[in-house]
């Protein structure tokens, strides 16, 4: 677990120490800016604050997706570039410890953008709001969740080549994917109630976001996540013991 | 402290290695040595775990490398041939994740770090940033990662490669200064580099060892065929013909060294040795100071009595001694006497030999004398497709006994004499596939033996 913790640590001061974290950090704050601006526009008086969180982060959270795609496209492929992989795998650290690392130091990065979103919240209380602070919270913790499956997902593609390219190519394709299965098919209404459709619907990652933007998560909805997140960083340590030595 | 037995790996159906086994002693530097695509890379990444073992085994400080990997990678420092730098990171930043990582505990890891940082050098760049070091520092950070927990175990993947001069020099230092305490393994194709660090040699050639000896041993075999050495201040004719005449020298040779043609003052192209000549002549009033390399008949020491000879007839004798063969010839020699090896076995197996692919012709010698068979015959001559694995079996067959000559299985046997016409083959194979099988196939082996001979020579010369 401390291997763990000294990955985290590395992967966060290499985030830090390039100019792409911080310049998807800015084009995420601006989407989600004119976001909450417009949802602000449609409910202009401060007493709407619960309505205005609700759309916000219940609409915010493909622009989530595409931001961690592009930051998680590095973790893996790069290593394999450069050749630190085979620094890491044959330290005394297990695979699943840096696959671990890698992703809790893009958690780590997502809570520390989302935190800069409270700005919305701090503005709309000091001009008279009053929010109700379970479905506002409980909005954060699904958007960490949709968050933390992108994050598994694009180290998941970034194992898979040495190119970034193709593996920002691959994330943000499949991130897409999964996010537009559902109101593709719920768009059909109860109508289409086909095996599969309702398969498909389910599997969407933004199928499961109501529930937390209307204050009240579904258990099912944060199993959901979670049985995504472990999946995804699994297939991943599977992928770099079948890659090693490339 | 690592034990190497019978490794085994493939890559698809081609072996890497193969039953590769050596030792190391504890505080023994070994020298693996052999030629691009030998298999040093794949044998050093199995012994650290990195690459999965298809056969055999590996026991690296005590343990099992496939069963005990935590415990082999806690005892190990490695350097890939690529080295694992975060080019982003400060050096001292690096060190101390890479000794974080490789569990050197939090008492005593920053002045670790210093330590390290002072024996290999780059305590003057510790706070910079490593993208921005050259290439010397990188390799020595690099080193620096390897030896951070004070492993028992050190492998270095070819530590100076792509080094100029100045900081390969620097590099061995620093090797030498951790010799000692640590078992070492480091690879490489650059011979003087042995001869400077190890105390041992394993040569490997085509994923397999050749020899594994120590280097004063491998040298005193080498010069079993005695050499020596003669700068003679004289008529250059008489005194040639004079050592000619003696009874234990079997060829005299004069050393070309210039082996660059010019051009003189007339415009003519002048031809490298005469050139020497030449200059040989002008240095002297009349008498030119004249080098000989003489081959004795082995175990004769003749110096002293060739010396004596040589002042009674009045010439000055200026220089007398052995010539002890390079490693380099060593190695050439050993791995030209290889690949003389694997086509025997291939004659002997006929029915199931392998097959030469291009991937295989990694080494200079390799290389060469396949370029030497595609001079010889016409361009499909180095390619074994099925339908010439099936004629040169035909062939074996035909000739019984006669063991047939790899080189003149692979060259592609004509389906009908119009082709073998129109085929510009040399000499020995013009004659049709009839007329070959009935031929002794002695002719055709001196043929190939000369060739092997010239290949191994012009790669001495070099």
């Amino acid at each position: 677990m401390k291997n763990t913790y000294y990955i985290t640590q590395r992967e966060l001061y290499a985030y830090f120490a390039s100019p792409i974290a911080y310049i998807m950090m800015a084009f995420f704050l601006a989407f989600s800016g004119a976001l909450f601006a417009i949802f602000f526009n449609q409910n202009p008086t401060s007493a709407d604050v619960n309505t205005i969180m609700r759309g916000w982060s219940g609409s915010v959270g493909f622009f989530l997706l595409i931001f961690v795609s592009i930051i998680t496209i590095r973790l893996i492929a790069e290593e394999q570039r450069t050749g630190t992989m085979e620094l890491l795998l044959t330290s005394p650290v297990r695979d699943w410890e840096v696959v671990l690392g890698k992703f809790l130091a893009t958690f780590v990065l997502l809570l520390l953008t989302l935190a800069f979103t409270f700005f919305y919240l701090i503005l709309m209380v000091a001009f008279g709001g009053r929010p109700d602070w379970g479905p506002v919270l409980s909005g954060y913790l699904g958007l960490l969740l949709i968050g933390g499956v992108a994050a598994a997902f694009g180290i998941l593609a970034s194992s898979l080549t040495q190119s970034q390219a193709v593996a920002a190519v691959i994330g943000i394709l499949v991130c897409i994917i999964l996010w537009f299965l559902g109101p593709l098919f719920v768009s059909n209404g109860p109508t289409n109630s086909e095996w599969w459709s309702v398969a498909l619907s389910y599997a969407s990652l933004e199928s499961h976001v109501d529930s937390f933007s209307r204050g009240s998560p579904d258990l099912k909805d944060i199993v959901y996540y979670l049985t995504m997140i472990i999946l995804f960083l699994g297939v991943t340590v599977q992928i770099l013991k079948m890659r090693r030595g490339e | 402290m690592i034990e190497a037995e019978k490794l085994t790996k493939y890559y698809g159906d081609r072996a890497a290695v193969q039953d590769l086994s050596f030792e190391v002693q504890k505080g023994e530097i070994v020298g693996l040595l052999g030629p691009n695509g030998a298999g040093k890379t794949t044998t050093m990444r199995m012994l650290t775990g990195y690459l999965p073992i298809d056969g055999g085994r590996a026991v690296v400080a005590g343990y099992d490398v496939v069963e005990k990997p935590m415990e082999v990678r806690r005892r190990l420092g490695y350097l890939p041939e690529t080295v694992p730098l975060y080019t982003e990171m400060p050096v001292r930043a690096y060190l101390d994740f890479t000794a974080k990582i490789r569990g050197v505990p939090s008492k005593g890891r920053n002045r670790r770090i210093e330590e390290v940082m002072e024996l290999c050098r780059i305590a003057d760049v510790s706070e910079k940033v490593i993208g921005k070091l050259s290439r010397g520092y990188k390799q020595r950070v690099g080193l620096a990662q390897a030896i951070i927990h004070n492993p028992q175990v050190i492998i270095l993947d070819e530590p100076t490669v792509g080094l100029d001069p100045r900081q390969i020099i620097e590099i061995r230092k620093v090797i030498r200064d951790l010799a000692g305490n640590h078992s070492m393994i480091l690879s490489t194709h650059i011979l003087p580099e042995v001869s400077a660090l190890c105390d041992r040699v394993v040569i490997v050639n085509r994923g397999r060892v050749l020899v594994e000896d120590t280097l004063a041993n491998l040298e005193r075999q080498g010069s079993n065929a005695e050499r020596l050495r003669l700068e003679v201040r004289g008529p250059r004719q008489e005194i040639q013909d004079f050592l000619s005449r003696w009874p234990d020298v079997v060829e005299v040779e004069i050393p070309t060294n210039t082996t660059t043609a010019s051009i003189d003052s007339q415009g003519n192209l002048a031809p490298a040795v005469e050139q020497e000549d030449e200059a040989a002549e002008i240095n002297s009033d009349g008498v030119s100071n004249a080098r000989f390399n003489l081959k004795v008949t082995p175990s004769t020491d003749i110096r002293e009595a060739l010396a004596s000879a040589i002042v009674q007839q009045g010439w000055g004798l200026r220089e007398i001694g052995l010539v002890v063969p390079s490693l380099e010839e060593i190695f050439i020699r050993l791995i030209t006497e290889d690949l003389a090896r694997l086509e025997e076995e291939e004659n002997e197996g006929a029915e199931d030999f392998e097959v030469l692919d291009d991937d295989e012709l990694t080494s200079p010698v390799q290389v060469r004398a396949a370029r030497d068979d595609d001079e010889l015959d016409d361009p499909e001559g180095r390619v074994v497709d099925s339908e010439d694995e099936l004629n040169s079996q035909d062939i074996t067959r035909r000739e019984g006994s006669t063991p047939l000559n790899a080189r003149q299985r692979v060259y592609p046997v004509a389906k009908t004499p119009e082709q073998a016409k129109r085929k510009a083959a040399p000499s020995f194979l013009t004659a049709s596939p009839k007329d070959r099988s009935s031929k002794p196939a002695a002719g055709d082996t001196q043929g190939a033996e000369d060739d092997q001979n010239s290949t191994a020579s012009e790669s001495e010369r070099e």
